[in-house]
């Protein structure tokens, strides 16, 4: 078998690109409102439990597999199952890996946009001004840039501002990916990751230093700030073990593993790609927990620190608690009305949504690459075909998604069905095949291959039986809360999809795509299995 | 903040930051790859292409 051809150029430049897959909005908008909002200290204890249970044994599980895939000539999801299991029918489960970082892509660039958008308008004065405190003059004005009050935002009459920065957004995704794994995603990286950390440390500072910027509210200021996120919040008459008790509060376990799926990138076939093009003896156990601290370090010392204190201190607690569990509402309601009132606010408003634009990308980027590796390689495709192929397919699926922009329920089904669910489901499949199909002692062998340092003994019993059970028990609670118990709740997500015609277009767009790729593995099987067999790789 | 919001903000903040020095740290002191300076042979131009 071949192994594969592309590789990457040096051993910090892919620590650098999976952590910039990981490192995306949710480390700066999406965590530090679940924490402010589900207990603050409190919600660290089950979060730092998952990343150390699922988080940190499944990007190993992840890292090893992929290294695995890459030697037997196989850098996509479906050859990679296939090549593992030995069993050809498996490939076909690797239709869920090629799905989750394609249909989030075709939302999150829509995302990633409205970030470069704002960055831009902080710079040329864009954003709306006016007297008054609120974030109220922040939400007409997102409403109206994403087409929130109706359907077909883009049939307006007129081209409209989202549209043009989504294809700006569009093109620089393509242009890097176009440009292959080193030259493209691996340089971008290189440069994207330490730009973003620098900026990020930069609006720290400013943060930590304003003080209390309005004397007549003294309550707020820096350290009330950092306790509201940060302090342990109880609700009246319970404790800390009631609240940390997953019987009589799941919701803070489930989000607390949520978020560190979604941080991580973990479940999302994204790391088995890129891990698939390493050599044999490149190290997996040191660069896999490299990446995962780095994510660590912007999500928890760099995310924790900037965006709940500095919306404390300039607008309370009350507007954080309206808007906390909400990426869209902290990032492009709150924010905004804070960077309004901070000194020098239009400056540090540019460099707050251009750091999160480069966060979007380096994580964009990712999520074309193993559709890109299952074109080349299932088809023969060149990188120019490979790349206009899916290009295509996901320009399809984003219109889509700005086509029904009416309370963004294209984005929102598209995250809840693909975006939660299926990367639970993949994340159990990744470390039950780790542990129990390639089997533990084999599994650890491999991941040790070439390793700088060695995984504790203790996670061969984490990986076998800890993380499964808990991945189970999570994804059990997640689908009681959010399918049985609410299923006939007034919006709620099972609720629109009986009902509301828009989200059965959408899941019915999730479906059809399923299909499709489930056809196309299917070719790319038949022609595996004439070069060399059930197991064999491409030629 | 009181207390334990130092506390949770501390050891959480240190913890994470001393996980991330050690493992670049690590990385950064480790003797180059083999490999990792090697260039394909369409990466070297050997100018005998030229007219």
């Amino acid at each position: 078998m071949k192994p594969a051809t592309e590789r990457w150029a040096t051993r910090v430049g892919v620590i650098l690109a999976v952590s910039g897959s990981a490192v995306g909005l949710g480390n700066f908008l999406r965590f530090p409102g679940l924490a402010a909002k589900y207990g603050g200290g409190a919600f660290m204890i089950p979060y730092f439990i998952s990343l150390l249970l699922i988080g940190i044994p499944i990007c190993w599980c992840e890292w090893t597999l992929g290294r695995y895939g890459g030697q037997k000539g196989f850098n996509s999801s479906p050859g990679i199952f296939r090549v593992l299991t030995r069993k050809g029918g498996s490939q076909y489960f690797g239709v869920i890996s090629l799905l989750i970082p394609l249909i989030i892509y075709m939302y999150y660039v829509f995302i990633e946009s409205w970030c470069l958008a704002y960055a831009w308008f902080y710079l040329t004065g864009g954003m709306p001004h006016g007297e008054g405190t609120g974030t109220s003059r922040f939400v007409d004005f997102f409403g109206k840039f994403v087409g929130m009050g109706q359907n077909g935002l883009v049939l307006g009459g007129t081209i409209s501002p989202a549209v043009v920065f989504l294809l700006i957004a569009f093109a620089i995704n393509f242009f890097l990916i176009y440009r292959g794994l080193a030259k493209g995603i691996e340089t971008f990286c290189k440069i994207a990751m330490p730009a973003l950390i620098i900026a990020a440390v930069f609006i720290l500072i400013r943060v930590l230093t304003l003080g209390t910027p309005d004397p007549s509210f003294p309550d707020r200021n820096v350290s009330n700030g950092l306790g509201y996120m940060w302090n342990l919040k109880v609700a009246e008459g319970e404790s800390i073990w009631s609240t940390l008790n997953p019987v009589q509060n799941p919701e803070i376990w489930l989000q607390a593993a949520g978020q560190i799926f979604f941080s991580l990138s973990v479940g999302f076939g994204i790391i088995l790609t890129y891990a698939s093009y390493l050599r044999s003896k490149d190290d997996v156990v040191l660069s896999g927990l490299s990446a995962s601290a780095t994510n660590e370090f912007c999500e928890v010392c760099l995310g924790g620190l900037i965006t709940v204190p500095a919306a404390y201190i300039f607008l309370g607690g009350d507007v954080i608690t309206q808007s906390a569990g909400s990426s869209l509402q902290i990032g492009f309601f709150t924010l905004p009305a804070v960077f309004e009132k901070m000194p020098i606010g239009q400056f540090f408003g540019f460099l707050w949504f251009f750091l999160l634009f480069l966060a979007a990308v380096t994580s964009s980027i990712s999520m074309l690459q193993p559709v890109i590796a299952f074109l080349e390689e299932g088809f023969n495709l060149g990188r120019r075909a490979s790349v206009t192929l899916l290009g295509l397919i996901s320009a399809f699926g984003s219109f889509f998604v700005v086509y029904f922009s009416k309370d963004l329920i294209a984005l929102d089904t598209m995250d809840f069905w693909v975006g939660q669910v299926l990367i639970f489901v993949l994340g159990t499949v990744t470390v039950i095949l780790f542990g129990w199909v390639m089997g533990i002692e084999e599994g650890f062998k491999q991941a040790h291959e070439g390793a700088h340092i060695r995984i504790p003994r203790i996670f061969k019993f984490i990986i076998c039986y800890v993380s499964p059970i808990y991945l189970l028990s999570i994804f059990g609670l997640f689908v009681y809360t959010n399918i049985i118990r609410d299923y006939a709740k007034e919006g709620s997500y099972v609720y629109n999809l009986l009902n509301n015609p828009d989200t059965q277009i959408t899941v019915g767009f999730i479906v059809a795509l399923t299909v499709f790729f489930t056809m196309m593995i299917h070719q790319a099987g038949k022609r595996w299995s004439k070069t060399d067999g059930l197991s064999g790789g491409p030629q | 903040m009181n207390a334990s919001g130092w506390v949770f903000l501390l050891v959480s903040v240190c913890s994470v930051t001393a996980l991330t020095v050690f493992c670049f740290y690590k990385v950064l002191n480790l003797p180059p790859s083999e490999e990792e300076d090697l260039h394909g042979p369409l990466d070297i131009d050997t100018g005998d292409r030229e007219e």
